[in-house]
């Protein structure tokens, strides 16, 4: 994980960065096209029995440049990281481009540990980074699927068969919608942590079950998840949890993007905090 | 026709040939039920291990079954061959201990289960994915393809451990940096290494230890977490990008070396390598010995031409 969002909230949204890369398209015939979102350039060219398919990351998990579509004249694969050959017969030259959520949960560490007091409640925004997937029209078929910026691996929970393998992020768990920046790579999730127990909550580390969640996007192009509650009752990790059905509460007119990475049940009971008030 | 069926009319008559042949069938069937039920059983969900034991279990039974059937149709009395077999098997259990011992090993290691088929698992110097555990042996299949027997009570005897009983590992580095090198800023750099890679898990955290101060060094140890699948991954990066954080930030990894020391106030014996000096010493050297080799010779030469006047 390099530099993830350390410094993410402290800008002002630049409406002019709010851009739908997504969405579907005709590749040009004798060109390709380039599609950008954020540390990730993805290039695809239609050949006669195959699509081929170029990856370039930068190192920038900050970038906020987000581009739809546009053709190309560069070879895929000519100075790409990654490079992906598809055999396809037929002569349809369209793709479609589209985002998801990634099929882990996500484990969000505050730049800075943060605390609930008992009997207190608060919303927070915590980002969470999201998949890319490369879709041929006809026959529909995913061509290319992968992270817009490789997010790190973590385990949450003791070290052996109790625990669980997720995704690591890091946020600053801003309390106000105005703090937010937009990032073409990243999904946001409002996050409700109602504490009930008689000890204050120590959070530097959460787990957000966001495979489980919707994948919205707002009118000025930001991603967003459905909301998370965690109801956390008695003086120990576990919390209820619930991903709240219905689109995001702060984009009531928000439109569905896709569905959840991995089916469940919306209301579990799981260990979600990393860090509590145990010594007390 | 008749003539064909008066031919099967007269053998079935016979009684011999009618037992015979209900034998063979019962064999026959014993054989082909061994093999075939105990693919198609609903095991599927067990775990391999057990699906094997399982499969093995059925497939002697249904042979011994067989058998005892045939063998009672021919006539033999069955307590006398289980009585006969009790006997053979105190003959045998001590004749074959070491058997015996494999086997009632295997038992034990199938009840307390310390790796399964799929695991990986060192056994004193060897270290392999498990392929098969039987009841007298457990197969392992080395990273060169070797398959290698250990036989179960060697298994229950020996320090056995299981590689990928856990699902994520630690990756232990030995980094040696010069006493010049300031300790917290190896931290830094260290850290930062791992937080840039991706691969390498932020929880649990990495971890540096301070292991002490060496005769040449200050010893460090770099302890990073990896799921199984990337931990050879993580190992053969880890290695590299410390190695060019190191000299991105001019981290010196010292060579050993010693000082020598004399003298009553243990003044250091200043000491300087002149190459032109070590050329000449080499020079010499290759001198000396060609010349002694030649001295050689002709002694040789003459003590032969001595010899031989002797002789003649």
């Amino acid at each position: 994980m390099t530099n993830e969002d350390t410094a993410v909230e402290n800008a002002p949204i630049d409406e002019a960065a709010t851009a739908e890369w997504w969405g579907s398209f005709e590749v040009p015939e004798g060109r390709g096209a380039a599609v950008v979102v954020g540390p990730l350039t993805v290039t695809v060219r239609r050949f006669e029995d195959e699509w081929r398919i170029g990856v370039i990351r930068t190192n920038d998990a900050l970038a906020e440049d987000a581009r739809q579509w546009r053709a190309v004249d560069e070879m895929p694969c000519d100075r790409s990281d990654e490079c992906i050959r598809v055999a396809c017969r037929g002569e349809d030259r369209r793709v479609t481009v589209r985002p998801r959520l990634v099929d882990r949960p996500v484990v969000s560490k505050p730049a800075t540990p943060f605390t609930v007091p008992p009997d207190e409640d608060v919303r927070l925004f915590i980002g969470s980074p999201i998949l890319v997937e490369v879709v041929s029209v006809s026959p529909e078929r995913i061509l290319w699927s992968g992270p817009a910026y490789p997010p790190s691996d973590t385990w949450f929970g003791p070290p052996n068969h109790e625990g669980e393998l997720c995704y690591a992020s890091r946020t600053l768990c801003t309390l106000r919608e105005d703090e937010l920046v937009l990032r073409p790579h990243r999904a946001v999730t409002t996050v409700l942590v109602r504490n009930r127990g008689d000890d204050a909550l120590h959070l530097d580390r959460i787990k957000l079950p966001v495979q489980r969640s919707r994948l919205f996007c707002g009118s000025n192009g930001w991603l967003w998840t459905q909301d998370i509650i965690f109801d956390r009752k008695t003086r120990d990790e576990f919390a209820s949890i619930e991903v709240r059905s219905g689109k995001p509460s702060r984009v009531p007119n928000a439109k569905i993007l896709a569905g959840p990475t991995v089916e469940g049940s919306g209301h579990v009971m799981i260990r979600a905090f990393g860090a509590w008030l145990a010594q007390n | 026709m008749n003539a064909i069926q008066d031919f099967f009319e007269q053998l079935t008559d016979n009684d011999e040939f009618a037992l015979g042949l209900r034998v063979l069938v019962a064999v026959v069937i014993a054989v082909l039920a061994a093999a075939f039920v105990p693919r198609v059983l609903p095991v599927r969900r067990f775990h391999p291990q057990h699906q094997l034991i399982v499969r093995r279990v059925i497939r002697y039974a249904i042979v011994l079954m067989g058998m005892a059937w045939a063998l009672r149709e021919l006539g033999f009395s069955m307590e006398v061959l289980l009585g006969t077999a009790g006997l053979m098997t105190v003959a045998i259990g001590f004749a074959a201990q070491t058997s015996a011992s494999n086997l009632i090993s295997g038992l034990f290691l199938m009840g307390e289960q310390p790796f399964r088929i799929g695991d990986v698992i060192r056994v004193d110097t060897l270290i392999g994915e498990v392929v098969s555990i039987d009841l007298m042996s457990a197969r392992i299949k080395t990273y060169d393809n070797l398959l290698i027997r250990i036989p179960n009570e060697t298994l229950l005897k020996a320090n056995v451990t299981n590689v990928t009983h856990y699902p994520i590992r630690r990756l232990d580095m030995k980094i040696n940096v010069a006493f010049t090198e300031k300790i917290s800023r190896v931290r830094e750099v260290l850290l930062q290494v791992a937080d840039n890679n991706h691969v390498c898990m932020v929880d649990p955290e990495p971890l540096i230890i301070c292991l002490g101060f060496g005769p040449y060094c200050v010893e460090l140890q770099f302890s990073v977490w990896a799921t199984h699948k990337n931990y050879v991954h993580l190992r053969n990066q880890m290695h590299e990008e410390v190695k060019e954080a190191f000299d991105a930030h001019d981290i010196r990894i010292p060579y050993p070396h010693q000082a020598l020391v004399s003298g009553r106030g243990h003044e250091t014996i200043p000491v300087r390598i002149d190459p032109t000096a070590a050329e000449q010493a080499h020079a010499d050297l290759a001198t000396t010995r060609a010349t002694s080799n030649a001295a050689s010779s002709e002694s040789e030469t003459s003590t032969a031409t001595a010899q031989g006047a002797g002789e003649q």
